[in-house]
This record gives structure tokens, C-alpha cells and sequence, in this order.
């Protein structure tokens, strides 16, 4: 099988005009991981993503195959889940500070309680995700 | 199966959007724990399964030495950038491993080799290989959960 290769180094359309293709290839998320951190961690869909690690309730650390070529790359988050009781509001997820190396990152998971206290981690609910997204250079 | 194209100095990204595209995701049914700070509960390793894929297909991924060389680059006080990303992507590809043998090289490339290197040395071991179906069902024990006697070996 050929593994084919179209170098460009700009896309230029009939009348809309031209984009240079190296905001294509540094815009495009290097790294994806869907999973749940239902009391035993399980990932559902990835791209560059070697395994997740559960370090306790509501931390997980991602592992990528292709590292970053630093530690300054960046995460979107999202989470999915239903509404848990009546005083968890709403699920969310972020990078955990200091945890980010080129080959790995840590993330955050816990209930918004609406009262402005700290967030706790906290696991989520049964059938819930939990999405992170990567952009920077690879190595 | 379907064969792997030739891989020769193709950036490592490529190839995994090659397998991305071409294999189906293989959940493992193996789970690595350990325990790498006593005031920490055991941690749990869970197998990627599209990286699962690209292991027992091989051709795909660097043989793991690779990785050990850039974590000692990003070890050194100065690191602002990895600058030896071409051993990714220039070093052959490993052959097709077994799923035991994916998992031992998971534990090299994941696991802190504190850890890895020392697994059995003291008191107990602090890292076993055990199946899903072996770890705590709810998370109020699985909080404060080590590695115990019964957790056996299953690889």
C-alpha cells in the first residue's frame, strides 16, 4: 500500500483567496482522548494518547506516543455528564498545575457546587466523559 | 489484517493517523497498578486501545529506548525544547508484540522507572499486572486502596 504525500505549502481557493497550509498543520490537535473516571478509568476514543492513568478520585494523567516538543502546549477540556444530585451542578475538568512534561499531563475532575467554594475532585457519574483536546508543536 | 506500509523516516504523528485510520481499537483487559508515593493511594495504568492496535501491528511505534533517551533530555536543569525528536521518527519501527509484551513496554514507557526498575525489592512488590475484574469496584475503597497480598500476578 502507498502512503501518500501532497506537499503544499498554500491552499488558495477559486475566489475566496489562499491560507498558508502551516496554519493547518500548527493548528490542528496534536493529541485526543475521550474517557470516564467512573470509579475505574476506561478511554473510549484517542489520537496520540498511550494510556491514561487513574491516580485517585477525579485525577487522571494522559500519556501521549508522539511527545510535545515542549512543556508549553495547551489543553481545551470538556466534560459530559448528567446532572448528579441535587447540590452538583455541573462536572468540569482541567489541567492539574505542574503536572505538564512533553510526554504527559495531568488532569482534574470534580463537581461545581455553585457555592463558590474550592471544587473537590471528584469521580464522575456512570455512562459520563470526559474530553481533552492538545494544540502545540510535536517533538 | 491489513499490512503496514513501510515506515522509513516518517514522523511518528503520520504513522499513528495511518493506524488511526486503518485499525480498530483493541481494549486490553490488563491493568497495571503500583504505588510510587506512600501518601498517595495505588495508581492505576490503563492501556490506550488505539495504541493497544498500533503494538500488535507493529511497524508503528519507536522502540521504547527512544522515549528513555528524550526523558533524560527533559531531566536536564536547561531543557527549554526536546531537540532529538527525530529519534520518534527516523529510528525503525518495533515488530508486532504480543499483548503481554505491549503491556511490559508500556510499564518502560509510562511507569516511572523508580518504580519499574524496582518492582519487587522491599517488603512487597509495589507494582503487579493484574486484570480489570481484580480492581475495587467503588470508588470509596478505591480511594485508600494499596496493593495487597491478593492482588496476584497475572502476566
Amino acid at each position: 500500500m502507498a502512503f501518500g504525500i501532497i506537499k503544499a505549502d498554500t491552499l488558495t481557493h477559486s475566489t475566496e483567496g489562499s491560507v498558508d497550509t502551516k496554519y493547518a498543520v500548527s493548528g490542528s490537535a496534536k493529541a485526543w482522548t475521550s474517557w470516564t473516571t467512573n470509579t475505574n478509568h476506561s478511554i473510549y476514543d484517542s489520537l496520540n494518547n498511550s494510556s491514561i492513568l487513574d491516580g485517585g478520585d477525579g485525577i487522571t494523567t494522559l500519556s501521549y506516543t508522539n511527545s510535545f516538543g515542549n512543556v508549553d502546549y495547551t489543553a481545551t477540556t470538556g466534560t459530559a455528564m448528567y446532572h448528579n444530585s441535587g447540590t452538583q451542578f455541573a462536572y468540569e475538568t482541567w489541567p492539574k498545575p505542574g503536572t505538564n512534561a512533553t510526554g504527559s499531563h495531568a488532569y482534574t475532575g470534580g463537581f461545581n457546587n455553585n457555592t463558590g467554594s474550592n471544587i473537590t475532585p471528584h469521580d464522575m457519574g456512570t455512562g459520563n466523559r470526559c474530553y481533552v483536546a492538545n494544540f502545540g508543536d510535536l517533538a | 489484517m491489513i499490512d503496514t506500509p513501510e515506515f522509513k523516516g516518517t514522523h511518528l504523528w503520520n504513522r499513528l493517523c495511518w493506524a488511526k485510520e486503518n485499525l480498530d481499537g483493541v481494549q486490553s483487559d490488563y491493568r497495571v497498578v503500583y504505588e510510587d508515593n506512600v501518601d498517595e493511594c495505588a495508581k492505576i495504568m490503563i492501556p490506550d486501545p488505539n495504541w493497544m492496535a498500533c503494538a500488535l501491528q507493529g511497524g508503528i511505534l519507536p522502540p521504547v529506548w527512544v522515549y528513555w533517551e528524550l526523558k533524560k533530555d527533559e531531566e536536564q536543569p536547561d531543557f527549554k525544547k526536546h531537540t532529538r525528536g527525530y529519534l520518534l521518527h527516523d529510528t525503525p519501527p518495533i515488530g508486532p508484540m504480543t499483548e503481554e509484551q505491549a503491556i511490559e513496554y508500556l510499564i518502560m514507557k509510562d511507569v516511572p522507572q523508580s518504580v519499574w526498575k524496582t518492582w519487587d525489592e522491599g517488603n512487597r512488590p509495589k507494582m503487579v499486572i493484574c486484570k480489570k475484574s481484580q480492581l475495587p469496584g467503588t470508588r470509596e475503597w478505591r480511594s485508600s486502596w494499596r496493593i495487597s497480598d491478593d492482588l496476584d500476578l497475572a502476566a
